[in-house]
């Protein structure tokens, strides 16, 4: 059973009796009971022990009517206070709950059950009233700290109430942002999202984020800004008001936006580099072997040399093409179409494309659990090209009479193609550098970007490419294409069939 | 005909005794080299490693080696290294990449003849092996030089070195009488015997011969 602790200040020794009476008659709360006869003893009682009620009488000898309430409830705002009063004092009542006391009772009517109820809800009521107070406090204080602004407007998006953190940022003044003068301070370019979402039916309109360069007085200019409504429904159906928030991304979105300038400066770096590296050994071959051509050009036995040297500069002019060519693909590989695809098909005809390569080598190349698979997203082309880099530079890698292949597996969420070889391997340091464009270990063959352009179309498929090797024993590398979703492979259903 | 560049035509047919070792992973940049090497007439041998040309047995001719720094495995500033401590002979020209000016510094402090930079004119690259063998035709005979001037003071009497050390420190007969207590006619003998068994004319000549051996003996590695 639960103790209620409650305090009755109450001069009349009849009306104590049969309260004290009442309350010892119920049988599901344990009332200990502490009764006085002035307000001034009573507050000496709430000085000294904690109660969760106190009934009040409003006409005690030291304080009448309202000033005993009010002393109570400036005192002990946290505490339930429950007023008790004689018939004709109605009005006294009502201004005691608008002061702060809960609930009131009439001397004249008072029953047990009432009395009992009356109490258990100005408890309950008061440790709500608190807990609402505590959250709006820690709200405000929320509010305070947060380095966004807030502010909020009708439901149709008029501001009516000052915003002062909206004034004090944008230098707008009440009266201008009056109604829809808030607008002003948007940039002209940015506005038209606003209005059409304030002109916008308002059934239709639901808490949204905007981008918005908004007018910054301090400094002068525009900076950009996200900014967050949320409407405020009342009854679960009707927008009451709009409030929102205000935060200036500037200089994050310049950050931002230096990393990403740095790290394409830098790419862009690497790869001339890259590309400067690579051209510059076939220009040096072919430009020496045609000098040495010119050389010799007048020796009639040198025809055979003559020969020999011209190759030598016609490889090394193709090997400058496919650099270039490397590079080309290497740029491009952004956005490309993508589809619902069949997997199958697709390794198939990469098989289809190195089989004679792989007769060349005197390789052999296989699918060794041949089977239908699950629809990827994805282009064709690309997933053909990452597929058919992997299984030429096992081929590459192999030895006469080896044989490369290629297995699939189905997970959840992903197809995994792996090629397997039995080549040479590779060591620790060429695997961490198998991605980097222009890395080779056959410095005339390749360009060095075939697997940094596997790496980009894998990731650019949301799926990946990891390789393992053991020096001397081969080298492993599987592709992951993640599968279509569910709901785009309806879609792509729909859209064939209609 | 019109030649795209007329440095050419002094080495033309001109043939340049001599051999180049080429060291060079990249098969079509070492086909070149040997191409234009043989095309004024040179002596090329190839290697794709330097692990190669350290297993290989290169012959002690005229010539010159020129090597890539950057290739895998062991690059040419460590090949540099290996054969500076195996007191290699030749003259060492490095091939340096696009932006590896560091490693040209470092291949010159180790002691390279010179270093070219990728993408070179194919004449540049035949002026400077022509210089590293003119290099190495001067160390050559300079060596031959020392050896003969060492046999020919080993042909020499202890009192004709004595006799010859104070020569070319540029003592007259007179002091040289004086300071070995001998006649003159001793000294003129002396002088006379040293100056034919070193083959040269004169105390002028003699002295830079001695000089040219010492020089070369302090130089030795």
């Amino acid at each position: 059973m639960v103790t209620v602790n409650a305090l009755l200040i109450e001069d009349d020794a009849a009306d104590r009796d049969r309260i004290a009476l009442e309350l010892r008659a119920d049988h599901h709360s344990e009332f200990d009971l502490i009764v006085t006869t002035s307000l001034q003893r009573g507050m000496e009682y709430l000085e000294s022990q904690e109660f969760d009620v106190v009934l009040l009488d409003l006409s005690l000898p030291d304080a009448h009517g309202l000033e005993a309430v009010l002393r109570m409830t400036q005192a002990w705002p946290d505490l339930a206070v429950v007023v008790l009063t004689g018939l004709d004092d109605k009005q006294t009542a009502l201004a005691a709950l608008k002061h702060g006391a809960q609930d009131y009772l009439s001397k004249e009517w008072l029953d047990g059950a009432l009395l009992i109820r009356s109490l258990q809800y100005a408890i309950e009521r008061k440790r709500i009233e608190v807990q609402l107070r505590q959250s709006e406090q820690r709200y405000r204080a929320l509010v305070a700290a947060m380095t966004s602004i807030v502010w909020s407007t009708n439901a149709d998006g008029q501001i009516q109430d000052e915003q002062t953190a909206w004034a004090e940022y944008t230098g707008q003044s009440s009266d201008q942002c009056d109604q829809f003068g808030w607008l002003e301070s948007i940039h002209v370019e940015d506005r038209v999202s606003v209005t059409s979402f304030w002109q916008a039916d308002s059934a239709h309109r639901v808490e949204r984020e905007f981008l918005l360069r908004i007018w910054n007085a301090s400094s002068n200019r525009y900076r950009r800004c996200v900014a967050r409504v949320v409407p405020i429904i009342v009854d679960g159906r009707e927008v009451s008001e709009w409030v929102g928030t205000l935060t200036d991304v500037e200089d994050a979105k310049q950050a931002e936006e230096a990393l990403r300038r740095a790290e394409r400066l830098a790419s862009l770096g690497t790869l001339a580099a890259g590309i400067a590296h690579e051209i510059n050994n076939p220009i040096v071959a072919a430009w020496t072997s045609a000098e040495a051509a010119l050389n010799i050009l007048d020796q009639p036995e040198a025809t055979e040399m003559l020969s020999e040297c011209l190759q030598n500069v016609v490889q090394s002019l193709l090997r400058c093409r496919d650099t270039v060519e490397g590079v080309l693909r290497f740029a491009r590989h952004g956005e490309v179409e993508k589809r619902n695809r069949d997997v199958a098909g697709v390794i198939r005809q990469a098989i289809q494309e190195l089989e004679h390569y792989a007769e060349t080598h005197e390789q052999t190349l296989m699918w060794t659990n041949e089977e239908e698979l699950p629809p990827v997203y994805g282009n064709d082309a690309q997933m053909q090209q990452v597929l058919v880099t992997l299984m030429r530079n096992s081929i590459e890698a192999g030895r006469a009479g080896d044989r490369v292949e290629l297995a699939t597996s189905t997970s959840t969420d992903s197809i995994q193609v792996t090629v397997t070889d039995r080549g040479h391997g590779m060591t620790l340091e060429e695997q961490q550098r198998a991605f980097d464009p222009f890395f080779t270990s056959r410095k005339e063959h390749g360009t060095g970007l075939g697997l940094s352009i596997a790496h980009g179309i894998m990731e650019g498929h949301g799926g990946s490419i990891t390789l393992t090797s053991e020096g001397g024993e081969g080298t492993q590398v599987t592709a992951q294409f993640p599968l279509a979703m569910q709901a785009t492979r309806d879609c792509d259903v729909t859209t064939k069939d209609s | 005909m019109n030649r795209p560049s007329s440095e050419t035509e002094s080495t033309r047919g001109a043939s340049l005794p001599g051999t180049v070792y080429v060291v060079d992973d990249d098969a079509q940049v070492r086909r070149s080299i040997e191409q234009l090497g043989r095309s004024v007439g040179l002596e090329v041998s190839v290697f794709a490693s330097a692990d190669e040309f350290l297993k290989n047995n290169w012959d002690d001719v005229t010539g010159c080696l020129v090597t890539d720094v950057r290739m895998p495995g062991m690059n040419g500033l460590e090949l540099q290294r290996r054969l500076a401590d195996s007191a290699f002979p030749l003259p060492i020209v490095v091939i340096t990449g696009f932006a590896e000016v560091p490693m040209a510094v470092q291949a010159l402090k180790a002691g390279a003849f010179d270093f070219i930079q990728k993408p070179f004119r194919p004449q540049a690259l035949v002026e400077v092996i022509q210089r590293a063998i003119e290099l190495d035709k001067t160390r050559r005979m300079q060596r031959k030089q020392v050896s003969e001037i060492r046999e020919r003071l080993k042909t020499l009497s202890p009192r004709e070195r004595e006799v010859l050390m104070l020569l070319v420190e540029g003592s007259t007969t007179k002091r040289i009488a004086s300071r070995l207590s001998i006649s003159l006619t001793t000294v003129d003998f002396h002088r006379n015997n040293i100056l034919r068994k070193m083959e040269v004319d004169n105390p002028v000549e003699l002295t830079r011969a001695v000089d040219l051996c010492e020089l070369t003996g302090n130089k030795t590695r």
